[in-house]
């Protein structure tokens, strides 16, 4: 009996790709240099990936100490409490741009910009929970997470690059470049989870995003100033409200009064989560209230005073982790 | 021991038949509608035409071992990124063969419709990927390196960014 030998490449594509996606970014890349055909399969098989770019050691620390107990994670494991950093660790990838703060910060942004816009472009196709930790944002970024067609986890968070002791940035220099929002237009449209942290979006340029994604069942924004009561307007007609199972409005300075707000959530049904964390233009009194009587929404966050800035509880870090770096 | 457990006859590529117990057989969903769609008793040999009898004998033992696992459900996609590359240990031990054998395997269990069955032939495979030097991957799967020197340099940059620091 002679039976036709099969080798791995030989394999239907379909089940390659099945495969691949077991692999930890860490191992899939050595697998996509060994040929052309597995360089191919690999850039389209990696669906997860938590990219953080910092200008230090102790900036990516703390970044990834946060994406660890991010919504991308907790939304998925149930059984697994992502308390370390390990826990999201195969998808996950820090770049430290070495001795960042000797070259003049434009380049050191135009590097960041090329850096993630060049990584978003490669693995377009098969991307679909996507965590990104950044600090300039502008229009080449924002066309190409456009261009993830299958994404549907997105977590934006974009913060000072030289940590909150050192803003270096130049005054001209906005993190967010006006208008750069305005590429991802009309993108995605499969999305279930949306979190953008100090992304600096407008309540308008947010609508066109929730326009074209209605599946969305977690929706969070976090210091955003821009964002204002214009926001709560769109939700209360937003075809997708009723799928919303969470959504957390935090630190938005420009949200004021109850009015506007207690129309959408009355209009939504299906809350499970609800988080004004920070949101000093809210009275928690009246939502609380109106909680008890109408809403029942199971998790209401509310921020109580504003004695409770900057206390967010104690932070869990894993001893060994620190030992080990 | 229950005496009535319906058994079937299947037809192997090098035309082999065997007697398998209907419930075992039943684990390939592409068995369980042939079966459902035929309607009562099967008594004719069913064909297989692209397994060979010593691959249907792994899959079949495969499937004695996992006779009484719950239905899997469908894979949703949202869970992709919680994947795991654990082995319960006797499908590790089950796994233990030549990779030809186990990519008849998941063959196999490809055109069988066994989805845990192929999970498991995935799985084991990735982990013989992880790890490993895109060097050992050549060697461990015989992967011919076609790309130019300039090529290969530009793969390397490209993935430098994702390097360890």
């Amino acid at each position: 009996m002679d039976p036709k030998r099969v080798s791995l490449l030989e394999l239907p594509p379909e089940i390659l790709l099945h495969t691949l996606s077991y692999l930890p970014i860490s191992s899939l890349l050595p697998f996509s240099t060994t040929s052309r055909y597995t360089h191919s399969l690999a850039s389209r098989s990696l669906h997860t990936l938590s990219l953080g770019i910092y200008t230090s050691r102790s900036a990516s620390l703390i970044g990834r100490l946060e994406n660890s107990t991010s919504r991308l994670w907790q939304s998925s494991s149930t059984k697994r409490l992502p308390s370390s950093i390990h826990e999201a660790s195969p998808y996950a990838i820090s770049v430290i741009v070495p001795s960042a703060n000797e070259y003049n910060p434009k380049i050191i942004d135009l590097f960041q910009i090329g850096l993630a816009t060049n990584v978003l472009q490669r693995y377009a196709v098969g991307l679909r929970h996507l965590e990104m930790r950044i600090w300039a944002f502008d229009t080449n970024i924002a066309k190409a997470l456009a261009g993830l067609r299958g994404l549907r986890s997105l977590v934006l968070r974009i913060d000072f690059p030289y940590g909150v002791g050192k803003r270096r940035l130049s005054p001209s220099l906005r993190r967010v470049k006006d208008k750069a929002w305005d590429g991802v237009e009309g993108a995605w449209g499969c999305l279930v989870l949306l979190e953008l942290d100090g992304c600096d979006l407008n309540a308008v340029q947010l609508k066109t995003i929730l326009e074209a994604n209605t599946l969305i069942t977690q929706l969070a924004i976090q210091r955003c100033p821009q964002i204002d009561n214009a926001l709560f307007n769109y939700l209360q007609r937003w075809p997708g409200r009723r799928n919303l199972k969470e959504l957390a409005i935090e630190d938005c300075p420009s949200i004021e009064g109850e009015k506007d707000l207690e129309e959408a959530i009355s209009a939504m049904g299906q809350l499970e989560h609800l988080s004004f964390c920070d949101c000093y233009g809210i009275d928690p009194k009246v939502l609380r209230e109106k909680n008890e009587e109408s809403w029942h929404i199971k998790k209401l966050v509310l921020t109580r005073s504003r004695d409770s800035i900057g206390n967010p509880g104690p932070i869990e870090v894993d001893p060994d982790y620190l030992s080990e770096e | 021991m229950a005496t009535d457990t319906q058994t079937i006859r299947l037809t192997t590529s090098d035309n082999v038949e065997m007697t398998v117990e209907r419930a075992v057989a039943e684990r390939s969903i592409l068995i369980k509608n042939l079966l459902e769609d035929l309607g009562g008793e099967q008594t004719e040999s069913i064909p297989v035409p692209n397994v060979a009898e010593p691959v249907m004998k792994k899959v079949i033992e495969w499937c004695e071992h996992h006779k009484k696992d719950p239905p899997t459900t469908q894979d949703d996609d949202s869970d992709s990124r919680k994947k795991s590359t654990d082995i319960d240990e006797w499908d590790q031990k089950f796994m233990q063969v030549d990779q030809e054998m186990l990519f008849e395997i998941i063959l196999a269990a490809n055109y069988l419709d066994i989805k845990a069955l192929l999970d498991v032939g995935c799985k084991t495979v990735a982990n013989m990927i992880k790890g490993k030097s895109p060097d050992e991957i050549r060697k461990t799967f015989n992967i011919q390196n076609d790309f130019t020197p300039e090529e290969e340099d530009q793969i390397r940059r490209e993935n430098e960014w994702a390097e360890d620091r």
